[in-house]
């Protein structure tokens, strides 16, 4: 069912964003950052579901909200002339870093698991 | 998905004797929705969001790649500098092509240009003729030095024959070398016709009607048509004194004549071949 979902949300996205016209280049850095933001917020949401304490709430106002944030910071930064995108970028990669690390162990401690489950037998 | 993982993890789990209390709560859970078989309402929402925000960040990231792939070439700033020398290198071959275009092109527009001058030679020939023919043919106004003739008809002679003497004045003038010739500033053209119609009324071109005074301007040599008009006796001045018309005769430097401005159509003419 969610692959499903998330197949049918790959396929429209990729037919939606070719279609859509391409946004002026001054805009398109606020559009990166908030593209990181969400990834992070994805990841996020993999890893605490895997963790067991996966909310739905704060996992959609999380994707939406850091996005946000994240854009009027870079347009904050833009208007003192400090990158604060620079800051906001190394925030949410450090965490999709660790939310990665997180995922990859799980997976990897479950494979292993298996392999002795297959030895014992 | 991740329910799907754990039901085959429990499953797996059922041997396992030290499996995890998570696991067992999990099991619990998603038991139900496989008994079932139907979609449980939480996973429907998870999925339905799980789609929503694929579609999201996919499509905000393809944009995102267009848009970049776009101003790559614009954005000379945001380059490094092994980018810029293949940009540099890809710029100055695709000049130097252009370049070879742009010569090829120059020089098909200089044989055009040649041609099109050779065009204009021929056509400024062409249109020379033209001139010189709607000269002979009087389809010009012109200007210059030569006499006017003024006939006058008198009361006492009421003369029916003023249409042969037009046709006399104006051989003659021909005769003296009169290069145009008017009649009350209508043009006397190789195909103009005088003729008498119901006793006095002259003619020119079949409808254009002449009355007394009759003013006959001519171009040419000034000297020449005033002494040929002005011949003691036989001359045409003394002719037509002798007929008892008024005559004037004027040199003058600056005549103007009209050009013709009837048609000239040809019926029954043909070139022959």
């Amino acid at each position: 069912m969610m692959i499903i979902a998330i197949v049918v949300g790959c396929v429209l996205g990729v037919v939606i964003g070719i279609l859509t016209p391409t946004i002026p280049y001054t805009v398109s850095q606020y559009l990166a950052i908030a593209i990181v933001a969400a990834l992070d917020s994805v990841f996020g949401g993999i890893a605490s579901n895997i963790k067991k304490n996966f909310d739905m709430k704060v996992f959609i106002s999380g994707f939406f909200v850091n996005a946000i944030l994240a854009m009027l910071l870079t347009y904050l930064g833009e208007k003192l002339n400090v990158d604060i995108y620079l800051a906001a970028i190394i925030v949410f990669v450090g965490r999709m870093f660790n939310n990665l690390g997180i995922i990859r162990r799980y997976y990897l401690s479950k494979f292993s698991e298996k392999r002795k489950n297959k030895v014992k037998e | 998905m991740e329910n799907n993982q754990e039901i085959k993890e429990n499953q797996d789990s059922k041997n396992i004797k030290n499996a995890n209390i998570k696991k067992k709560e999990s099991k619990n859970n998603a038991k139900k929705p496989k008994e079932k078989k139907p979609i449980n309402k939480a996973t429907l929402v998870l999925s339905i969001v799980a789609g929503i925000i694929t579609l999201v960040l996919i499509a905000s990231i393809f944009v995102q790649f267009r848009t970049v792939d776009e101003s790559k070439e614009l954005d000379i700033e945001g380059l490094r500098d092994d980018e810029l020398r293949t940009q540099i290198a890809s710029y100055k071959s695709r000049y130097e092509e252009t370049m070879e275009q742009y010569n090829a092109n120059q020089n098909t527009i200089n044989e055009y240009e040649t041609a099109i001058n050779e065009n204009k030679e021929t056509t400024e020939l062409l249109d020379q003729e033209i001139e010189q023919a709607k000269t002979l043919l009087g389809l010009t106004n012109v200007r210059g030095s030569g006499v006017v003739v003024t006939l006058t008809d008198t009361d006492e002679a009421l003369y029916t024959y003023i249409a042969d003497d037009l046709i006399l004045l104006i051989n003659e003038l021909k005769y003296a070398g009169a290069e145009a010739i008017s009649i009350n500033d209508n043009r006397i053209v190789n195909l103009s016709d005088i003729v008498t119609l119901n006793d006095g009324l002259i003619i020119l071109y079949g409808n254009v009607r002449l009355t007394s005074p009759y003013v006959v301007k001519a171009i040419g040599d000034p000297t020449y048509l005033m002494s040929t008009l002005s011949i003691k006796n036989s001359g045409y001045i003394d002719q037509m004194k002798a007929n008892g018309m008024a005559i004037e005769v004027k040199q003058d430097n600056n005549i103007e004549i009209g050009a013709y401005t009837g048609e000239i159509d040809n019926r029954y003419l043909k070139e022959a071949e």
